[in-house]
Formats: C-alpha cells, sequence, structure tokens
C-alpha cells in the first residue's frame, strides 16, 4: 500500500496532466480540451480490447464498408467540420448532450463516446461543462 | 457556456481522434431534451410554425402556409415521405431571419427561395430558426430523444384515459377516475409522480406503468364505450412493442427494425384515427418520422440517448455538499476537477472496474414461488410516518387534479371545434 504523501503526489501528477485541465470563466467551468479528453477516453479503451465498432447502415441493413482514413484534406471538409464524415471514412461515434437540471440546479454538457459497452454510464462518459444557474428571486428584481 | 466549447468541438472534428495509430474522423450526434436540442440549434421550438429540427413539415394545416402544408407536408399528416433539412439551412435560415425575412418579407437564403411577399415564403426563408446555431450538426443525427419521448408519450396515455372518461361520462366521472387511477398507480404499478418532470413520472417508472397497462384497462371497463376501450387497450399494446425497442441499448436486427418502424407507424395511426381530438406533437411527429430512420441508419437509439446527463444531474446533486465552496462556481469548478480526476482510465483500471458479471439468465431474477419475499405483498410493512403520508396524499390530488384539468382542457376545444365545424 502507497502511503498519504504518496498518493498525494501521485494525484497531484494526475491533476498535471493535459488532459485533466479545467477551465474557469464567468460563463461557467469547462474542460480545457475537449480532444485530449476524448483522446485520453479512447486511448484507455483501445488498450484494454474495449473498443466497439460502431457501423453506419445501408438502405439494406449492412454495414457501410469503412475503407478510408481521416487526413489532412479531409479535415477541411463540411461533412467532416458538422460531424457528419463520409460513411465509408473510419469514424468514432461521439454524442454531445446538453441539458439544465438538477439540485443545484445548472447547465451541463457531457460527452458520450458510443464505441464501448455501456456508453450511458456515468463512468463512461466526460464530463464536459457545468454553468451554475441562477435563479432571480423577488428582491434581486428590485 | 456552449459558445466557450464550440471552438474546442470543432477543433475534435477537425484533428479526429487517434485509435490504434490510426487517425479516424467523429461523427457527432446532439442529444437532450426538446428545449435543449432548440436552445443548441437557435430554433423557435416546438410550437413554431416550422416545430420539428429535422423536417420541413409545419406545425398543423393552415391558409396561411398552405403552400409549405402542400409542399412539406404537416405534422398532423400520417402518410408521405418528409423533406429533411440539411445542416446548412440552419445557419441561412438564421440569416433570413436577422435580415428580418421573418417580418418584413425581405428575401432568405434557402436553396434560391427567396423571402417574398406571402407568409409561405417569409416562412421558408427562416424555416423557424432565429440566430446561427450553437454547433452545426447532420439533422440526421440528431437522436430522436427516447428518454423523454417515454416520458411524453407515458404521460399522454394516462391523460388520454381521462379524456375518454370525459367523451363517454362526463366530467364528474373523469375527476373520480383520475383519483382511481392514482391510487391504482401507487397500490399496483407501485409508482409515484415527482415534483419534477412536470409533476410526471420518472423515466423509470414509464416501464412498469406500460408493462401493467392491463390494470389502467381494467379500471376503465366500466368507464367507457366498447369501442373507445378497445382503441385504448390497442394503443398501449402498441406503444409497449414501441417502447421497449426505442429504450433498448443493443443493435437491433433487420427483422427487428422493420417490426419498430411498422409498429411506430401503427401506434400514430391508431392514435390519430380512434381519438380524433388527438393532435400529433412534435414528439409523436419524431416517433412516427424519425426514429425508425435513425434505427435503420445506426442500429439502435437507446444507446445514443439523453439518460447520461440526466444521471450526471443525481450525481452532481450527490457531490454537492462534497464540493461545497465560497460560490457556486467554485463549488462546479471543484466537482469538475474532481470528475477529471475520477476519469482516470489507464489498462489496469478499465480491466478492474470494466464489466465482468455476466447477464443473469432470462427471467432468473423474477419469482417464481407464492411466497417469494420479492413479491410485494409478501415483503414486511416499512412504517411510514402519517406527516409523509398525508403529503403523498396531497400530491397524489393534486396529479390527478392537474390530470383531469388537462383532459378537460383538451376535450372542452374538440367540442368547440366540432360544434364550429357543424356550423359551417
Amino acid at each position: 500500500m502507497a502511503s498519504v504523501d504518496e498518493l498525494r503526489l501521485a494525484r497531484k501528477r494526475l491533476a498535471a496532466m493535459p488532459a485533466k485541465q479545467i477551465k474557469v470563466d464567468s460563463a461557467g467551468a469547462h474542460t480545457a480540451s475537449l480532444s485530449l479528453a476524448v483522446q485520453e477516453r479512447v486511448s484507455a479503451l483501445c488498450q484494454s480490447g474495449r473498443f466497439v465498432e460502431r457501423h453506419v447502415y445501408d438502405e439494406h441493413y449492412r454495414p457501410m464498408p469503412k475503407t478510408a482514413l481521416l487526413t489532412d484534406a479531409d479535415a477541411s471538409d463540411p461533412g467532416v467540420l458538422a460531424g457528419c464524415p463520409p460513411p465509408n471514412i473510419k469514424d468514432v461515434h461521439v454524442t454531445i448532450c446538453l441539458d439544465k437540471g438538477g439540485c443545484p440546479s445548472s447547465v451541463k454538457i457531457v460527452v458520450g463516446i458510443i464505441n464501448q459497452a455501456r456508453p450511458k454510464n456515468t463512468n463512461n462518459t466526460i464530463f464536459a461543462a457545468v454553468c451554475p444557474c441562477d435563479k432571480d428571486n423577488y428582491d434581486d428584481l428590485d | 457556456m456552449l459558445k466557450t466549447l464550440a471552438p474546442q468541438v470543432t477543433a475534435l472534428l477537425a484533428g479526429g481522434i487517434l485509435v490504434d495509430g490510426e487517425r479516424r474522423a467523429v461523427r457527432l450526434f446532439l442529444t437532450a431534451d426538446y428545449a435543449a436540442l432548440c436552445t443548441v440549434l437557435e430554433h423557435k421550438g416546438p410550437s413554431a410554425a416550422m416545430p420539428c429540427l429535422m423536417c420541413l413539415s409545419t406545425q398543423s394545416p393552415s391558409s396561411e402556409h398552405s403552400v409549405l402544408d402542400a409542399k412539406y407536408l404537416t405534422l398532423q399528416d400520417i402518410t408521405g415521405s418528409r423533406t429533411l433539412r440539411s445542416s446548412t439551412q440552419f445557419a441561412s435560415g438564421a440569416r433570413a431571419g436577422r435580415s428580418g425575412g421573418s417580418n418584413d418579407g425581405s428575401s432568405g437564403g434557402n436553396d434560391g427561395c427567396g423571402g417574398g411577399g406571402t407568409p409561405s415564403n417569409r416562412q421558408f426563408a427562416h424555416l423557424s430558426v432565429v440566430l446561427p446555431p450553437l454547433l452545426t450538426v447532420d439533422p440526421r443525427q440528431i437522436v430522436v430523444i427516447p428518454l423523454h419521448l417515454t416520458l411524453g408519450v407515458n404521460g399522454r396515455f394516462l391523460v388520454l384515459a381521462t379524456e375518454c372518461v370525459l367523451k363517454c361520462k362526463g366530467s364528474a366521472a373523469g375527476l373520480r377516475f383520475t383519483q382511481r387511477l392514482a391510487v391504482l398507480l401507487r397500490d399496483e404499478v407501485g409508482v409515484t409522480p415527482v415534483p419534477y418532470h412536470g409533476g410526471g413520472f420518472i423515466g423509470r417508472d414509464c416501464h412498469p406503468i406500460g408493462d401493467k397497462s392491463d390494470a389502467i384497462c381494467q379500471l376503465l371497463l366500466l368507464e367507457l364505450t366498447e369501442e373507445y376501450h378497445t382503441a385504448y387497450k390497442r394503443a398501449w399494446l402498441l406503444w409497449n412493442r414501441v417502447r421497449k425497442s426505442l429504450n433498448r441499448a443493443g443493435i437491433a436486427t433487420c427483422e427487428e427494425v422493420k417490426q419498430f418502424r411498422v409498429d411506430a407507424t401503427a401506434l400514430v395511426t391508431h392514435l390519430k384515427r380512434s381519438f380524433p381530438w388527438m393532435n400529433i406533437s412534435p414528439k409523436l411527429h419524431l416517433l412516427l418520422c424519425h426514429a425508425a430512420d435513425f434505427m435503420h441508419r445506426y442500429g439502435n437509439i437507446g444507446m445514443y440517448g439523453e439518460q447520461a446527463i440526466e444521471a450526471w444531474h443525481g450525481r452532481y446533486g450527490q457531490s454537492a455538499r462534497k464540493n461545497s465552496l465560497g460560490s457556486e462556481l467554485a463549488s462546479a469548478a471543484a466537482f469538475m476537477r474532481a470528475m477529471a480526476l475520477a476519469r482516470e482510465a489507464c489498462e489496469s483500471d478499465m480491466a478492474r472496474y470494466g464489466s465482468t458479471r455476466k447477464p443473469a439468465a432470462l427471467g432468473a431474477r423474477k419469482s417464481t414461488k407464492v411466497g417469494d419475499k420479492r413479491l410485494r405483498q409478501n415483503r414486511e410493512e416499512v412504517p411510514v410516518c402519517a406527516a409523509k403520508e398525508e403529503k403523498a396524499r396531497k400530491d397524489r390530488k393534486k396529479w390527478a387534479d392537474d390530470l383531469h384539468e388537462a383532459a378537460a382542457d383538451t376535450i372542452s376545444a374538440h367540442v368547440r371545434r366540432e360544434k364550429r365545424a357543424r356550423r359551417e
């Protein structure tokens, strides 16, 4: 078992990693780099052999073959920038979900990676941003 | 908030993700409740003239937008193919809206169709979009909100039962029915309404209500004519089939997708034909026209749903005390930091915390004997304090009154419409 000091140091090292950085501004708190956070999770899935391929199906409900990789030329394609690459390009299915609610009330943004088992489990999603909501009461409006 | 995050999303889309050394593209899906989807896409909302986020169908037939009604159909039409929006139409619609296309008839930017002078042309120019979207997403990749669809349809079915009673037996019988329904849902189904979700039921409760819909139909047996009773029973039967496919997380087979399409169409068609006062809401329209297409294209709907964010609301609330700091924003940041560290997912952790349990055999967790202690009637009663019982009784009464009021409004509007139609 590691000592408490060692655990604290390990925590500090972990918190200093670029994928774990948080930015706080007037709007709320959010991850400093979403790309790194998603990449970290996808890499972990690949290393542990838990990356699950997801398909886009054609009109006969057959998975469309994915043969091409994303290139720099593709990266400026409007379809790719709108999150809808051509079906022949290998892809990762990512969901972005926004909602207001909870107690204390806040707007939250959660990013999910579908290429894994149980993608809706909170442990398998990335909590990307939170913005506390202040409700004006009667006195505030005066 | 999303404006701050939008450049990061763009960077993610442009940069792609490395998977085993291969650079892959990101297929982005947008999922949230209807209100949040409208906020992200800067759409006017479910009451707009073109309420659907995926297609150009109009709300309901009107003389003002008759040209658009004929060309793109309305939500109330149950047959015909829909014209999908394109991802660029949100931005061009917003430009037209901002340049005054929605008000003064100036030209818009959609496929060469100018704003012109007629209401249809003005509507076509802005497509019910007010501002450029915060995120550009292909409309085919907007998820058909399975959780909120389940919540909405489930709630609508309970109102529908009351509407049928009002139609057959009048207002007093309707109120008596809602009170008995509230008691039945508590005693036989074991669910109670919650203060959030508009005083309705939580998503998990919708499934036992559907499974025990026979009890609701039994309660209606003496209240309705045979015609309405049979129609209502069939509606539950169809919805229960649709509900299960809609919320399943596994990849559907080709037959399941075909069956889902048939069932979803049959459900909405049946509702529209058997209960003439019922309007097709944007959620029912999603089910009728877009849910099966989404399932066909991606093999599943439940997996892409909005369950995760709802679960995060609970987790945030639970951790609020642990991360409590000077201000709400500081507390939120502390929670974010804690969750970023909790997200550490190295190979060894994944293997340790990953799913290792095999799923139970079918029916293994169900009671098989009469004396099984898993059955509600065999459990020891937990004493409940009088104040809690009194509050639950008040909540049930309020829920029943609200249900009756909503149903009465719908039926009286329908009666007025019928009278007006007869006069004309």
